[in-house]
């Protein structure tokens, strides 16, 4: 499902500053797995999965993503892949505050082809799964931070992803959210998603259910 | 007094120069991109350069459409201008008043073209994930820049000239006495040879059009533009007006004649763009497109519509003018 | 078009209304100004052109060493026999200069027996008939501007003139006459032709013009041709000479004005790239979010487009509205001024309302897309922004 080939990532290359991110990132993510990026701040996991997610062009390598691949595609196509393919879940959420909750997780689906009525109908779904339906008009701002969060991930599945990249997701949690976060999570590896997900935090390691760590230290795989 | 001072022709004025300040910053842009494009190129440089071409694109676009609503424009502000300069009855005379008059309307209905041409490479290009006519596209726009130049010129030439103590002829003189100007010797040909030519090159659109000849369609189109303007002027039009002597491309334009005039435009326009631009696009990248579909729909429904004026003329009244 | 976007930027304005206040005033104070002047414009175009709409097709004046002199009454006759000539009438009138208020009267004299050259003329002399004596002092019929003046600067029952030879002739005040358009009411006198002859000394066989009305009016250039002909000394003012001279005039004004405005639209220009440049680190983070969740370049110019179509539309509609509110229901103070020169007396006249389709879709088609112009390259920058560095 998703795989790096020798994945360099510079930046201010020619500069007096230049500095190599990344250096010879090779991994293989299968179908339906659920793969933990482990690692230090500033290893360089979040640039790997911005590169996943197109938000980044490697300096060198390959990157394919179901098959595709994606590491020189012009922006128009990038954003069509993680459009229809890719839910991603940032560490700070980065929801919009002045927006209400359903308004803000529609947020990806508005370009496409799909109707209103569709999205909306979909959105709903999605919040009452997750249980925040109620909270479905409420501007973002006022929710709670495991709210949020729940809404952060509404926004990551509205697209019906195959792929769900989380970068450190339990970062500004407590230790009850996060273990209600890896509930969902766990829920979302058994309807079928691939998971990627960058996290320092010790709770992972101790899961059952992971397949795959990776460890990432000064950009490189260990 | 000169013209120069009437409010619309300084809001043309001011639009058009705008417009030459954006189309100059895209031609830049076209220069930089057709040198240095390469989409295997993974650097900052191309990054960037990918970035311009979005930038090149918006204005392009935005040009082709400020253009078709300034052309339109173009022709009330001459319309209006008719009442001004002596003897002008309306736009056609007021063209006439100057040399420039008809070089640059038909350089105006030209770039429209060309631009028009340029977004739907566009489209294609931007459909395909490999950007393949990235550069042919924007080599081809430093081409189109070389004629809106010249539309500019034209257009800054043409005002200045206009003097609105001369009497000027008007469509009158101007298409139907034998004149010396390339304009009026084509509508002075005998309706007897433009109409048949006008049917069968229609034919041969319809026959180009489903054996896929996709050049001759397009030479056909080009040919059936020039030949449906021509009998507009000497043969339908008259049949809108009712008056054999009138012989007016713009009036038809006006609200006597129930605006006859934008249902005929839009449908030739329209109608030879489509096929043109399919010929072009298949000349200068290869991709085959299905344009000639519309160009077919549109160019039946102009044929349908002027031939549908004399007919009726002929129903009503028993004769022919 | 994408509803859904539209949609979204609605409510996204909503959320940052107070962000794109200034460029709303901006806009706004630009469209009032254009459409205050042109309005102004306009509707003073429009009482010219009712009063000239009146005029006969053609007046005829013998000219002198390039200036007008008295014509022959009896060329009259002899034009009137010309055929597509309805009929040719001599007229009989002056300016007068009244010093005290610094204003010129224009005197006609009427037949007001006799069928005359203006229908409404007619009308007035009906109006006014029970008031018309027979006697042999010299009354007027006056514009009821002009009666307002006599009222305030000198008698509400008479008026002395003075002729030419410094003697006085009194007049008395028979009347009034109100008009659809203010600007003739403000200075026309109505008198006895005999008594415009005695004030201005005009004899018996001669008159201040001709006037010739011709139905048809594509015969009215052959019957000027023919005029011409048989007297070479004449000038011909036809009525198109007249509307077109005055269309000129108002356009060279506003033509004047708008050359004025081009360093207010520059202004105007700079100022919007300017405004909508600033991207705040807000807004910055937001379109980093839109492109993360899968947006493209295209999507975010799209609503950037349609932000700018959205502004530039309720601001011309806002501006438009103030600026007819301005002109009609509070008649424009100050910028009259500008329109109205010396040659108009000082009673104000009403402008007349009306909304001119064609001055609006002018300045919409100025405006607009100037405006829409001016966020082109800020719209692009903030389409291209990088979405990884705005978010870590």
């Amino acid at each position: 499902m998703i795989k790096l080939e020798s994945i360099y990532k510079n930046y201010n290359i020619g500069e007096h500053n230049e500095s190599e991110v990344l250096k010879n990132i090779s991994f293989l993510v299968k179908e339906n797995d659920f793969t933990i990026l482990r690692g230090p701040s500033g290893s360089g996991k979040s640039t790997i999965l911005s590169i996943i997610g197109g938000l980044i062009k490697p300096t060198k390598g390959e990157v394919f993503v179901d098959g595709k691949s994606i590491a020189k595609l012009p922006d128009k196509f990038a954003s069509l892949v993680r459009q229809e393919k890719i839910g991603f879940i940032f560490q700070k959420f980065n929801l919009i505050h002045e927006l209400n909750t359903i308004d803000n997780i529609t947020i990806p689906l508005l370009p496409g082809k799909l109707s209103r009525l569709e999205i909306e109908k979909r959105a709903e779904e999605i919040l009452d799964d997750l249980s925040i339906l109620n909270k479905k008009n409420v501007l973002v701002k006022k929710l709670s931070g495991g709210e949020q969060q729940r809404v952060a991930i509404a926004r990551a599945l509205i697209n019906r992803p195959k792929i769900i990249l989380a970068d450190e997701p339990t970062a500004n949690l407590d230790k009850k959210l996060s273990l209600s976060f890896i509930q969902i999570i766990k829920e979302l590896k058994q309807k079928g998603i691939t998971i990627l997900l960058a996290s320092h935090d010790p709770l992972f390691s101790e899961l059952k259910c992971v397949d795959n760590f990776i460890d990432i230290q000064h950009g490189e795989i260990k | 007094m000169s013209v120069l001072l009437i409010p619309e022709v300084i809001i043309l004025f001011i639009e058009d120069f705008l417009l030459l300040v954006f189309n100059t910053i895209a031609v830049v842009i076209a220069y930089r991109i057709q040198k240095d494009f390469n989409i295997n190129n993974t650097s900052s440089k191309q990054y960037s350069l990918e970035k311009q071409t979005y930038l090149a694109s918006y204005i392009i676009k935005f040009s082709l459409y400020l253009k078709i609503a300034s052309i339109l424009f173009f022709v009330f502000t001459l319309d209006k201008l008719s009442t001004i300069i002596p003897g002008a009855m309306c736009a056609v005379g007021v063209t006439a008043s100057s040399d420039y008059g008809i070089y640059l309307l038909l350089f105006k209905i030209l770039n429209i073209y060309l631009f028009g041409f340029w977004l739907l490479l566009n489209k294609n290009d931007m459909n395909d994930e490999s950007y393949p006519y990235t550069i042919i596209k924007f080599k081809y726009f430093l081409f189109v820049y070389v004629f809106f130049l010249f539309e500019m010129t034209l257009q800054y030439l043409y005002f200045f000239d206009i003097n609105p103590q001369e009497l000027v002829s008007c469509c009158g003189t101007v298409f139907y006495e034998a004149t010396t100007s390339v304009v009026g010797q084509l509508t002075n040909i005998p309706n007897e040879i433009s109409l048949p030519i006008f049917y069968i090159v229609f034919l041969l659109l319809i026959i180009t059009t489903i054996k896929k000849y996709v050049l001759l369609n397009g030479i056909l189109n080009l040919l059936f533009l020039v030949i449906g303007i021509i009998t507009l002027i000497s043969f339908f039009g008259t049949y809108v007006y009712e008056l054999p002597t009138h012989r007016c491309p713009f009036c038809l334009l006006q609200s006597d004649y129930y605006y006859a005039g934008y249902a005929f435009y839009t449908f030739i326009i329209l109608g030879t763009f489509f096929g043109i631009a399919n010929a072009f696009i298949k000349t200068t990248v290869g991709l085959s497109l299905n344009y000639c579909k519309f160009s077919l729909l549109f160019n039946s429904m102009y044929i349908l519509a002027v031939t549908i004026y004399p007919i009726r003329f002929y129903i009503i009244n028993g004769v022919w003018l | 078009m994408n509803f859904k976007l539209v949609d979204f930027t609605l409510k996204s304005l909503k959320r940052n209304m107070t962000k794109k206040l200034s460029v709303i005033f901006i806009f706004t104070v630009l469209v009032f100004l254009l459409v205050s002047v042109f309005s102004i414009s306009s509707s003073i175009k429009k009482e010219l052109l009712i009063s000239v709409d009146s005029l006969p097709e053609l007046i005829v004046q013998k000219m002198s060493g390039g200036r007008q002199t008295l014509i022959p009454v009896e060329r009259a006759f002899e034009i009137a026999s010309i055929p597509g000539v309805n009929n040719a009438y001599d007229r009989v009138w002056g300016y007068y200069f009244f010093e005290n208020v610094n204003v010129n009267f224009t005197i006609l004299g009427l037949d007001f027996d006799l069928e005359t050259y203006k229908k409404k003329y007619d009308n007035i002399i009906e109006m006014n008939s029970d008031i018309i004596d027979t006697s042999n002092t010299p009354f007027m019929i006056a514009g009821k501007g002009v009666v307002e003046i006599f009222n305030s600067y000198y008698n509400p029952n008479y008026f002395d003139f003075i002729k030419g030879n410094g003697k006085r002739m009194r007049t008395n005040i028979a009347g009034s006459f109100s008009d659809e358009s203010a600007l003739e009411t403000n200075d026309v006198i109505l008198m006895p032709i005999q008594n415009v002859r005695e004030l201005f000394d005009i004899e018996e066989h001669l008159a201040t013009d001709i006037v010739v009305r011709v139905p048809n009016p594509e015969e009215i250039d052959v019957v000027k041709q023919k005029i011409q002909f048989m007297y070479p000394d004449c000038r011909l003012v036809s009525r198109q000479d007249i509307e077109a001279s005055y269309q000129n005039v108002f356009d060279y004004k506003s033509g004047l004005f708008l050359s004025l405005l081009i360093a207010a639209f520059v202004a105007f220009f700079i100022l919007i790239y300017d405004k909508t440049s600033g991207l705040s680190l807000e807004d910055k983070r937001e379109i980093g979010i839109l492109k993360a969740v899968g947006w493209q370049v295209e999507n975010i110019l799209q609503i950037k487009f349609i932000e700018g179509a959205i502004i530039s539309l309720f601001s011309f509609s806002f501006g438009t509205g103030l600026a007819l509110f301005y002109v009609y229901t509070l008649q424009a103070p100050l910028l009259r001024n500008l329109f109205t020169g010396a040659s108009y007396l000082k009673p104000e006249f009403d402008l007349l309302p009306i909304v001119d389709l064609q001055v609006l879709s002018l300045i919409f088609i100025l405006t607009v897309p100037i405006y829409i112009m001016a966020t082109i390259i800020p719209s692009w920058r903030a389409a291209i922004i990088d979405a990884d560095e705005v978010m870590h």
